[in-house]
């Protein structure tokens, strides 16, 4: 017999995964592919955990393959979405840039707070989630259309069986954790793109264009202003991207003082603001969302307490080693009938294994027959072979009362062998309890059956009580 | 301490149902040959049972005995100075060309018993106390193998459990289990795990994992089995058809019928899956289950009536259930779902529904829904039938049966089930905690 000496755990590829899901999710609509014998045997002999065999037989279905090309056209088509989210990205970069430097009068903190305001906004509450969830929430706009996608591109794009079954494996996967995390990348990577391609035109521009920059401010104060922008200036000028060791640098950035003085430095500093407030944070989030959904699509798991899993647990997991069936192989040994010789005469009766004397009623007249009673344990088997060991002549008949409630074996059958040779006569077997077979529990077909077996191994026959009584009647 | 591997051999009288134990206690209804015949198994057979991939047990499926009164005496015969040392005369028996042949049976199985830990003896609680089962059980003592006595078919009136255990006292067997092979009930199989560990200290660690193992299993299925009952009722919640106003009914209600009937269909399926059974494992009786389907279709009237449901007395509650699809629709119907009939066609409410432009409001359509007596019944037929698969055997080849019980139909729905405004996950889940709640009351 077989033992496990395989992984504990079995990582499968997405491709798999979305595969076993995609036959989950058929045959929770449909139910059980019927025709999947072939695939089971094919599993069963595929490693040694449910996991696994449940996605060799995912494989080994027919139409496998075809699911798992459209699986490569939905991630074909999801790759398509990401690009054409890029391009609008750019899109609204360009858009979002033209508008905030609309005049040669730049105030950097309008410009800041009209790129960066909603692209900070989201990550907070993107990593608010993550610290009160400990995961992801999934970004319901970037799923909602992701969804529409693929149920409005999906038919087109897919050529597989069931479709609608491919369509909720994949969304499947992008709800599940990894999924999650993946469409965090796909946020991120949207405004990272976004970002660039601010930092970029506005580089552009601010090479080959003059504008004047420089703060103002109308609530504030110019000093708390001042302090503000000290305290937006420490992190770029930690990363070396501008120097503020002049402290009148930002005094002299207060638009309509001196703005020729000051445009190179601010310029890079509106620059910096963006690399360090927008685009770093965003690639650190990417960083992260990457590394999780790749940990993730790594250790991709099935659900095996899923009833759509659990029930085939029956079916993939059964023991390779059935029992050697071989009743071919045992054939006991037949006797010819035996039959009473000529000077043969008298009938003996006896009860063997009925159980108990309240069973045994008495077939014929003390005149008729000599009764030995009831022969169960080894004292009564030697009693009987004594009485009919001193017997000068052979009985015609030795008529035995078996109950069809025992299961004949090979201990009752060398019995009535023994019995029957020292008796030296027919072999008569009267059977019991037959009318309450059903009722005991057992099949009565399959049992009498069993006894005529024992009686063809004995040379006996079974007779009812009825032909009995006119045989001997006859004798 | 480490876990032993546990080597348990399964040792009987013939047809005892040694195999449908093995079946039994491996969980697996393909186990061997079952048949009420003499002599189905004829060769000794083992299974691992595994936790983890390793396999900690062993299960041996084993011939029965059949000539035990003979071999008793052989053995007797040849006792010579090696009286009191029992395991050394089966040697001599074994090592005997003659006497292996003669009792070959027997022969296999007083092997099987050396090499193992702990023997199962399996007899028939029907049968009187015979003399020849108790040379099978003088003779497996011999062994010098501990042996726990397993009583099978206890549950049948004509069972002689109490004669039995007495002779079993005065033969020195203690170590007695009533464990029905044809009913899976966790707690004699836990019970009989108990006794196997009371026997040998060794295995306390393996035994103790097992039975974790299993009641893990157990929980597992339950909750799968009524995760897929909650399934049933959201998708059938969910089954609808709207149609025009004057448009005729019928064929719209045979058609959504039709899903019902094929929905629940799938959900009996799951359930027999989880439990391991086949289709071919059912005959006509009181759940109504055959080949696999229920023989009682959802939609007579009559069967709604043999499962104590009134229809009458949910009239009310069809309009509700328009009042929920109003939610649904954001209360842009303004609370107008309401019912046209109380039953189009059994188990069908027809629910006046307004689409959401001022058109169809104006034009008014009708939404075919299933009525909640219908739902009811869908629920309590899957919980009749989990609840009878947990208790059967997996060696049962006599039908299901289950009394009707009234007080779990007099229960509502689970509230979840209406709740549309839910996340499909969480209703799922939600519907499936009530049920469980309703099946642990039970």
């Amino acid at each position: 017999m077989g033992r496990y000496d395989g992984k504990m755990t079995t990582s499968l590829g997405v491709i798999q995964w979305l595969l076993a899901e995609q036959v989950r999710h058929t045959e929770q609509a449909q139910g059980r592919i019927r025709d999947d014998a072939s695939a089971n045997a094919v599993a069963k002999e595929q490693g040694l955990d449910l996991a696994q065999r449940i996605v060799s037989r995912a494989e080994a279905l027919p139409d496998a393959q075809f699911i798992q090309r459209d699986f490569k056209h939905l991630r074909a088509l999801f790759v398509w979405f990401c690009l054409l989210l890029g391009v609008v990205a750019m899109v609204a970069a360009a858009g979002a840039v033209r508008v905030s430097i609309d005049q040669r009068e730049i105030e950097i903190l309008a410009v800041v707070a009209s790129l960066l305001g909603l692209p900070t906004v989201l990550l907070v509450v993107w990593l608010l989630a993550i610290l009160i969830w400990r995961r992801p929430a999934h970004s319901t706009l970037l799923t909602a259309m992701t969804r529409g996608l693929f149920h409005r591109l999906g038919p087109r794009a897919l050529s597989g069986p069931r479709p609608e079954a491919t369509l909720a494996a994949a969304m499947g996967l992008l709800l599940s954790p990894s999924g999650r995390w993946l469409m965090g990348l796909v946020s991120h990577g949207f405004w990272l793109v976004y970002l660039s391609s601010a930092l970029l035109i506005l580089t552009v521009l601010l090479t080959v264009s003059q504008y004047d920059l420089g703060w103002g401010t109308t609530l504030l104060s110019d000093a708390q202003a001042l302090r503000l922008l000290a305290m937006l200036a420490y992190l770029p000028e930690f990363f070396g991207l501008i120097t503020t060791d002049d402290g009148t640098w930002l005094a002299t950035g207060r638009l309509g003082v001196a703005p020729e003085l000051v445009r190179g430095p601010w310029a890079q500093f509106l620059l910096a603001l963006i690399v360090v407030y927008g685009i770093l944070p965003r690639m650190l989030a990417a960083l992260l969302s990457a590394g999780m959904a790749w940990y993730g699509f790594r250790h991709l798991s099935l659900d095996l307490k899923h009833p759509g899993y659990l029930r085939l647990s029956g079916l993939l997991m059964e023991p390779k080693s059935a029992s050697v069936e071989d009743d071919a192989g045992y054939e006991p040994e037949r006797r010819s009938m035996r039959v009473a010789s000529k000077d043969a005469s008298g009938v003996i009766t006896l009860a063997l294994e009925v159980g108990s004397e309240a069973s045994v009623s008495p077939l014929f007249g003390s005149n008729e027959a000599i009764d030995l009673g009831v022969v169960e344990t080894r004292a009564d088997r030697e009693r009987a072979m004594q009485a009919l060991s001193v017997r000068k002549q052979p009985a015609a008949y030795l008529v035995v009362q078996c109950s069809a409630r025992r299961t004949p074996d090979r201990g009752l059958a060398e019995s009535l062998n023994q019995l029957a040779d020292a008796a030296g006569g027919a072999l008569l077997i009267v059977l019991t309890d037959t009318e309450s077979l059903g009722d005991w529990g057992v099949d009565p077909a399959a049992r009498l059956a069993d006894w005529s077996r024992l009686a063809e191994q004995t040379g006996g026959r079974i007779e009812s009580l009825h032909t009995l009584r006119e045989m001997v009647g006859l004798s | 301490m480490s876990e032993s591997h546990l080597h348990l051999a399964i040792v009987g009288h013939t047809n005892t149902g040694k195999t449908s134990l093995v079946r039994t206690l491996l969980h697996q209804a393909q186990f061997g040959s079952v048949d009420d015949r003499a002599g189905t198994t004829t060769r000794v057979s083992g299974e691992p049972l595994y936790i983890d991939h390793r396999a900690v047990m062993t299960l041996y499926d084993s011939p029965g005995l059949e000539n035990a009164p003979a071999l008793f005496d052989w053995l007797e015969l040849h006792a010579g100075s090696q009286r009191h040392r029992g395991p050394a005369r089966v040697q001599t028996l074994l090592d005997d060309a003659d006497a292996s042949t003669r009792f070959d049976q027997e022969s296999q199985v007083l092997s099987l018993v050396l090499g193992s830990d702990v023997a199962l003896y399996v007899c028939d609680a029907r049968e009187p106390v015979l003399e020849k089962y108790r040379d099978e059980l003088s003779i497996l003592s011999l062994c010098g193998r501990p042996i726990v006595v397993v009583l099978n078919f206890v549950a049948s009136p004509h069972s002689q459990e109490s004669q039995w255990r007495a002779a079993l006292a005065q033969l020195g067997q203690h170590h007695i289990i009533a464990f029905d092979a044809m009913v899976r009930n966790p707690v004699t199989e836990r019970r009989l795990f108990e006794q196997i560990r009371s026997l040998s200290d060794a295995f306390v660690p393996t035994i103790d994992a097992w039975l974790r193992k299993r009641e893990q299993e157990e929980a597992d299925r339950l909750s799968a089995g009524l995760s897929a009952i909650a399934q049933l009722l959201i998708d059938a919640t969910a089954i609808q058809s709207v149609i025009d106003q004057d448009e005729p009914m019928d064929e719209a209600v045979q058609a959504l019928q039709d899903q019902v009937r094929r929905r629940e269909q799938l959900a009996v399926d799951v359930l027999l899956d989880l439990y391991r059974f086949g289709p071919q494992d059912y005959a006509e009786d009181p759940l109504n289950l055959s080949a696999g389907r229920w023989s009682d279709d959802v939609f007579d009237p009559d069967t709604l009536k043999s499962y104590g449901i009134r229809a009458g007395r949910y009239i009310g509650t069809g309009a509700g259930l328009g009042a929920a699809f109003d939610v649904a629709t954001g209360g842009l119907s303004l609370g107008t779902g309401t019912l046209v009939g109380a039953a189009t066609g059994a188990g069908i409410s027809a629910v006046r529904q307004f689409g959401l432009g001022l058109v169809d409001r104006l034009r008014g359509q009708i939404r075919l829904v299933v009525d909640q007596p219908t739902l009811r019944l869908l629920a309590w037929r899957q919980m009749e039938l989990l609840r009878a698969l947990r208790q059967r055997g997996h060696a049962s080849q006599t039908p299901l049966s289950t009394p009707a019980q009234d007080q779990w139909s007099a229960q509502a729905l689970p509230r979840a089930l209406m709740n549309k405004r839910l996340e499909e996950a969480e209703r799922l889940v939600r519907v499936q905690a009530e049920l469980a709640q309703a099946f642990i009351e039970d």
